[in-house]
């Protein structure tokens, strides 16, 4: 017996080492997994275990909170530069379609306007402006490719714009109403008294030879005479501003405010007179009736 | 006072934070390949350096705490730590006589080691699929964790244990 416990102070370390040994190879041996003992062992090691875990998740999941928002913020960061990108693309479609419309709406008012009988007409879009300068004309994308010619007339929605004064074979110069050089036989629509509206290199036009005893007043209607065969009758070129009859001389001093617009003018329509159609040949003479054999054929 | 009290459960408790630790489940897949044995490592500390800290019973119900933990067949860690602490005792005066970092590596091939036999054990009681990158992430993981625990540890036993 003493020779046991001392064999077991000896040795004891390694003999518990072995009896823990076999203590689990026993365990593993004759513990079901799922036996209902351990089932309990297990709820209470979770039960130990389960809130220091979640002590311990707590950095973890604030990191990936982080993590996730760090990943969200480039995601937005980039969906954010993206649809800056996209917001300037749309703002300047936007203005391509406002433009459009408008353009739209503009060609639309040229193309109902009342057709001008003895002419055909032609859209012509105002590519160049000399207003600024000395004289007042529009450059236009239309030449003799298009059938313009000189002289024709260029109108708007909303009356007479001027008259072509040049033209090449892709572009056309208009001399404006508004223009120095400018003359335009007119009439004032209630009266019928005739006169000669010129331009100023001003905003607006001045009704000349107009005697002083002549029925013309402020808000007269002033349309084309069309006495000089080159602006058809009756284009609408103002309305009278204001009328002097006190000016020195033959004639009344009569100012027209133009009807046209002529800074936001975009397009204009040209009048181009249709060429008279050919004249009919002449007809052949009348067939000679037959002379009876034998009548003398001298006149 | 508390300090005192806990010092000689410091080796326990830190095993167990170790296990609490391993067993997170981090929403990383470098998690789930590379996890570190922190328990080992920390069971492999104090039985080199605190063996009286850090005695075979508290191996083996550490061991079982890890088995029910990880829903195993109960004794399996138990029985395979017994065996580690066998052979850490058989060689831990020569592995005592080295820098820790040179022997980090041997805790790798233990981790190793513990996985094969787990392998080993529960393909008695039933068909066992063997994934190698598991077991060598788990390896590399535990060698790779080690500095910093062992750190930790060496901090916690010098400045709370060893003055108990």
């Amino acid at each position: 017996m003493a020779a046991f416990i001392a064999f077991v102070k000896q040795y004891r370390n390694g003999i518990v080492i072995f009896l823990l040994l076999m203590a689990a190879v026993v365990l593993l041996f004759s513990v079901r997994l799922q036996a209902d003992g351990l089932r309990g062992l297990r709820a209470s090691v979770i039960e130990l275990m389960g809130p220091v875990q979640n002590v311990l998740m707590l950095p973890a999941q604030v990191i990936a909170r982080m993590q996730g928002r760090i990943v969200d913020l480039a995601r937005l960061d980039t969906e954010n530069r993206w649809m800056r990108k996209e917001l300037l693309r749309l703002q300047g479609q936007e203005i391509q379609l406002e433009e459009m419309r408008q353009e739209n709406k503009r060609l639309r008012e040229l193309l109902y306007m009342e057709q001008e009988p003895g002419h055909v007409t032609q859209v012509a879009r105002i590519v160049g402006d000399s207003s600024p300068s000395f004289s007042h004309a529009f450059l236009l994308n239309a030449g003799t490719l298009r059938g313009v010619r000189e002289e024709a007339s260029a109108i708007s929605p909303h009356g007479l714009v001027g008259r072509v004064v040049q033209v090449t074979s892709h572009n056309s110069m208009v001399l404006a109403l508004t223009d120095l050089n400018s003359r335009v036989p007119a009439m004032a629509q209630r009266s019928r008294i005739r006169g000669i509206v010129s331009g100023s290199n001003d905003e607006v036009l001045q009704l000349r030879y107009v005697p002083k005893d002549a029925d013309v007043q402020v808000d007269d209607v002033i349309l084309t005479s069309g006495i000089d065969g080159i602006f058809p009758k009756g284009l609408l070129i103002g309305k009278v501003m204001l009328v002097d009859s006190d000016e020195p001389g033959l004639f009344q001093r009569i100012l027209i405010k133009p009807a046209v617009n002529f800074h936001r003018l975009e397009e204009v329509r040209l009048l181009l007179p249709v060429a008279a159609p050919p004249a009919p040949p002449p007809a052949p003479p009348a067939a000679a009736p037959a002379t009876p054999p034998g009548r003398n054929r001298t006149p | 006072m508390i300090v005192a009290l806990l010092a000689p459960w410091f080796p326990l408790l830190t095993i167990l934070l170790g296990m609490a630790i391993q067993d997170l489940a981090l929403p990383l897949h470098a998690w789930s390949v590379l996890r570190p044995d922190l328990s080992l490592i920390c069971l492999f500390y104090w039985r080199l350096y605190r063996p009286d800290r850090c005695g075979p019973l508290l191996v083996f119900l550490t061991g079982l705490t890890g088995d029910v933990m990880g829903v195993l067949p109960l004794g399996l860690h138990a029985f395979s730590r017994i065996l580690l602490i066998i052979l850490l005792d058989h060689f831990g005066s020569r592995l005592r006589a080295y820098d820790f970092l040179i022997i980090m590596p041997l805790l790798g091939l233990l981790v190793f080691v513990e996985e094969l036999i787990h392998v080993v054990l529960l393909a008695l009681f039933q068909e066992v699929p063997l994934f190698w990158l598991p077991l060598a992430g788990q390896a590399l993981g535990t060698m790779l964790a080690a500095p910093l625990v062992v750190s930790g540890l060496i901090l916690l036993h010098r400045m709370l244990l060893d003055p108990y």
